[in-house]
């Protein structure tokens, strides 16, 4: 007989069970009749005959108990009863079950909403055909420590030319532009792609096509850029995002021309929605591009040390990332010996798997709250255990009864196996509930720069993760039942009525204390030390003062303004206009902002001298400023003059003001004003593409921390906009008014001065700081939220210990009463109980803590992991809580009343 | 009516069942005066060992139930073997025999010269 065929059979059975009865009686019935008939035949009488008959027959309830024991079914009616009846108890203490399920929710919950982001943030392959054979390739400089570098159009053809581990590779970029059409001027992120781009990342368009070879231009310098240039017109595929905003995912739209910054393109296609080029949070490309363009320019002649391409490469089947990589260390080799630039900065190539060089960053804060959300579930595994100990006591007699009945002792702990099973599905259940709602919560906080958060939901993955803890929930505090129900000690249950409890059990409760108390410890010292990273990285002078400045992007078009001095015209009229209006007391501009991302990239060579190995050795930040950026900034000026308007004039004399640390850099024992130092510019006249010249250092400012707040960063070098005027400027307003008021009339001055100029990212300065501090924010935040509900339950967990133990001590505490002990030295007994085990937990919790601190080490800042003042504190604040949750209990023992104590016995 | 020798063991009960039904299909009752009247009042097999025995013997697959009308016009619980059931009445008989003629070997054995 097949297996299923049985099981169908049995439920079967199970489900005819009221036939199944009716027809066992009526057989046994007619068994019984027959054999009467035959007693009477033999010459009975008819009553006779039939007692005889019954006798003969036997027990006949007994024997249907056989029956049914053959009939394979009684397992499952078991079961079905087990769980029937668990039901029927947890109902009884509902106080029990409702502290027991909601306790697992926590736990369950927490776990689940966290391994959602985990599972789709660092578990789940990038959207591209075969994501695993995809690298990005960064740019390292060992002379002057930048990584991830981007690449020279050169560098790219060179690998192009000679990895065999890479079967392809394709390069992108990305520009602030203006989109212009028979629509209002559209800021967008323009990206510049090898036409190769989406075919190295196997995407496919939903609408139209992407690019083809033949898209690439391959204009040069003069034909794009030059004085008369008209470019031809160019292709663009746009972001599904862009498509469905603007153009209401109209399919019309292709095969339209429009402008991007003034220069024509022909829609080609639409990329499938939310896809992007994944990076790691520190790429200088912009992240959410609108359009891609095939790159137009001849990008083989430009010189190495225009880096401006994000390079992926697709491995060849079959090759490994390390293969990949020991490959490239060679091409580096060669290239070093081949070009100056590389050997100059001693130019290694970084290949990096694209899923975890996307993740890198996000890995440490999200596996640090996945170890803190494992806490959390341990700790209220310990709890339930603990309620469980307790609850499984105070029902010892009445399993004792059971046993003496006659009760199998396999089938009681199966009772009890059942009634934790049906504690952690409800727990799973109302955790699931828990994290629905986690998630959303968990998206609230997060900051920015978490990948793939538009991705973020529940799936089959998660849900299976749900129930794998509600597994080990139930597995873990399952056992704690199991193992007091097969104590073989009915005698000792029945005779000890309740008083004291078995050393063993004892053992078990404290051991679950101290490891509940240990484990909140090493949560809250994590918690700690993330709160003692968040103060310092607040009170971090970041070179400006956030507060009161608004900040708004101006991207002139490119190729508007061409004309020699036009843009610095435009942009002093401009600036004028700003200042003009009421609650404005500074404008000024500069460009990148500092935190706005992308900053470590504005940077280029200065010298001393004429000597050229010295110009490749030195790096500076570049960055392009207008006249009244440090007042606006609120960067101190520490000696000299600011920039000022007439520097910003095309025949002023080059000046530059320089930062406190390049001034200590360049001139660490003199006065670095009046002196002269050589920079570059992109060159004025056609032909060349960049030129250098001699700079007077005309003051010195504080330093700026522009990468983020945890790092100084390198010098910088303010430059007039009229020497570095291709740059988009990013205007700074400070205001003697809520700066958010001024946005819409700066917006409306800007529309005035060009309605080519799209000017909607208008945002307070201040945002850019908490942006900066999002992500610790984000960790502190949920590491707190975690700590708390570990301090919470162990508190309960202590608080539950202890007021049992005193109330299986009443009869004991009663007699030292009644023999004159003091009501303080019973509140010392019962508190020294609670704080020997409290002491006990908090030694484990520091030593464990010590070790795992050192995990989170990577997010912290301004504090060791084994600082000293945070552990102490820590250890005060949990002890501190912890004779809280057993003074209750202590203070309840001490007004036992010694006669109704020894009466109750 | 109780007889002493009658200690069945299970499997050989299960053989004696089957090998009853494969004469006839037969109610409980029917099965029971069939072995004792078969057996010469030897076996009795007792109505506790029986019921339990054919619902084991319906859950392997070996016999099956039907509700028929017996001679006398009343609704009985009729037991039929299944071709599983003959198939393993062969088996068991020929294990019976192999266990019979080795214990008969074993009682007739002569003591050992010596």
């Amino acid at each position: 007989m097949g297996l299923l065929k049985k099981v169908r059979d049995r439920l079967f059975a199970l489900l005819r069970k009221d036939d199944f009865e009716r027809e066992l009686s009526e057989e046994l019935r007619y068994h019984i009749e027959k054999e009467t008939e035959k007693n009477v035949r033999a010459g009975m009488s008819p009553d006779e005959a039939r007692r005889a008959a019954n006798h003969d027959f036997g027990h006949v309830e007994s024997m249907k108990e056989d029956v049914r024991d053959e009939t394979g079914v009684r397992p499952f009616e078991e079961l079905l009863r087990d769980v029937h009846y668990g039901f029927r108890t947890l109902r009884r203490s509902r106080g029990f079950a409702i502290a027991v399920v909601l306790t697992l929710a926590l736990g369950i919950g927490a776990n689940t909403a966290i391994f959602t982001v985990v599972d789709t943030v660092l578990l789940r392959p990038l959207p591209y055909r075969d994501a695993d054979e995809l690298s990005l390739l960064w740019g390292r400089m060992s002379e002057t420590e930048v990584s991830k570098a981007p690449w020279s159009g050169a560098d790219l053809l060179d690998f192009r030319d000679r990895s065999e581990a890479f079967q392809e590779f394709a390069g992108a970029s990305g520009f602030n532009s203006t989109l212009t059409g028979d629509f209002d001027a559209l800021p967008i992120q323009l990206g510049f792609a090898t036409t190769n781009f989406f075919d190295v990342l196997g995407v496919a368009p939903v609408a139209g096509r992407t690019f083809e070879e033949s898209d690439y231009l391959g204009l040069s310098q003069d034909e794009l850029f030059g004085p008369d240039a008209t470019p031809p017109t160019g292709v663009a595929v746009l972001s599904h995002e862009l498509w469905m905003r603007q153009f209401g995912g109209d399919p019309s739209i292709i095969g339209q021309t429009m402008q991007v910054n003034a220069a024509p393109v022909e829609i080609i296609g639409v990329a499938p929605p939310g896809f992007r080029l994944y990076l790691p949070a520190d790429a200088a490309m912009p992240k959410e591009i609108d359009a891609w363009s095939a790159i137009p320019m001849d990008f083989s002649t430009q010189s190495r040390d225009q880096q401006w391409l994000t390079i992926v490469g697709r491995l060849t089947p079959g090759t490994s990332h390390e293969q990949a990589q020991s490959e490239m260390d060679g091409i580096a080799a060669q290239l070093r010996q081949e070009n100056q630039f590389h050997e100059n900065v001693g130019m290694e190539i970084d290949v990096v798997p694209m899923q975890a060089d996307v993740v890198g960053h996000a890995k440490p804060v999200l596996l640090a709250l996945l170890g803190a959300v494992g806490f959390v579930l341990l700790i209220a595994c310990a709890n339930v255990g603990n309620l469980l100990l307790v609850r499984g006591q105070s029902r010892a007699r009445e399993m004792a009864i059971r046993t003496a009945l006659g009760g199998r002792r396999g089938r009681l702990v199966r009772q009890m196996l059942t009634e934790s099973a049906i504690l952690a599905a409800l727990g799973g259940l109302a955790g699931l509930a828990i994290a629905w709602f986690g998630v959303d919560i968990l998206l609230a906080l997060r900051p920015d720069n978490l990948p793939r958060v538009d991705e973020i939901g529940m799936n089959s993955s998660v849900l299976a993760f749900a129930a794998g803890a509600t597994l080990l929930a139930a597995f873990l505090f399952g056992l704690i039942p199991a193992l007091q129900a097969s104590r073989p000690d009915v005698i000792d249950s029945l005779r000890e009525r309740g008083h004291s409890v078995g050393r063993r059990l004892r053992r078990l409760h404290n051991g679950l204390v101290v490891t509940e108390v240990a484990l909140s410890l090493v949560l809250l010292v994590g918690a700690g030390l993330m709160l003692r990273t968040f103060f310092e990285l607040s009170q971090v002078r970041p070179g400006f003062v956030a507060e009161n400045a608004l900040t708004v992007n101006v991207t002139v078009p490119f190729f508007k303004y061409q004309g020699e001095g036009e843009k610095a015209a435009f942009h002093a009229q401009l600036r004028d206009r700003i200042e003009a209006l009421p609650g404005v007391k500074a404008v000024g501009a500069v460009t990148p902002l500092p935190l706005a991302g992308g900053g470590q990239f504005w940077f280029g060579p200065w010298a001393l001298t004429e000597d050229e190995e010295e110009w490749s050795r030195n790096e500076a930040d570049y960055r392009p400023a207008l006249e009244g950026v440090f007042e606006a900034m609120g960067t101190r000026l520490l000696a000299g003059r600011p920039i000022q308007q007439a520097d910003n004039r095309p025949d002023a004399s080059p000046v530059v003001v320089i930062d406190e640390k390049m001034a200590d850099r360049a001139w660490p024992d003199e006065e670095a004003i009046g002196k002269q130092i050589l920079i570059m510019r992109p060159a004025m006249e056609a032909g060349s593409q960049w030129e250098r010249y001699w700079a007077e250092v005309v003051g010195v400012v504080e330093h700026v921390r522009y990468d983020d707040l945890r790092s100084d960063g390198r010098e910088i070098i303010y430059i007039p906009h009229a020497n570095w005027s291709f740059a988009d400027l990013n205007y700074v307003i400070r205001t003697s008014v809520d700066p958010a008021s001024l946005g819409a009339s700066v917006r409306s001055i800007i529309r005035e001065a060009d309605p080519d100029i799209p000017a909607s990212t208008v945002r307070p300065l201040g945002e850019y700081v908490s942006e900066a501090l999002a992500p610790t924010r984000f960790a502190m935040i949920l590491i707190w939220v975690f700590a708390g509900v570990a301090l919470f339950l162990s508190a309960v967990g202590l608080y539950g210990v202890i007021s049992y133990s005193v109330r299986q001590r009443t009869h004991e505490i009663g007699v030292r009463m009644a023999l004159g002990a003091e009501r303080p030295k019973i509140l010392r007994l019962v508190l020294g109980q609670g704080l020997t085990l409290t002491g006990a937990g908090l030694l484990v919790g520091l030593v464990g803590a010590a070790a795992l601190a050192r995990l989170i080490s990577s997010l912290l800042f301004g504090v060791s992991s084994t600082d000293p003042v945070t552990y102490g504190l820590i250890a005060i604040l949990l002890g501190g809580v912890a004779a809280l949750a057993c003074y209750v209990p202590a203070a309840r023992a001490t007004r036992v009343d010694p006669l109704m104590a020894l009466r109750t016995d | 009516m109780e007889d002493a020798q009658s200690d069945l063991v299970q499997g050989t009960l299960d053989m004696l069942v089957l090998k009853t039904l494969a004469l006839e299909p037969m109610h409980g009752w029917g099965i029971t005066e069939r072995i004792r009247q078969i057996s010469r009042n030897v076996f009795h097999v007792k109505q506790g060992s029986l019921y339990p025995a054919l619902q084991r013997l319906q859950r392997k697959g070996w016999i099956e139930a039907e509700w028929r009308m017996t001679e006398n016009n009343r609704r009985a619980r009729y037991y039929i073997i299944t071709a599983t059931g003959r198939r393993q009445l062969g088996v068991e008989r020929e294990s019976w025999e192999r266990a019979v003629t080795a214990v008969n070997r074993i009682l007739r054995a002569a003591p050992a010269p010596g």
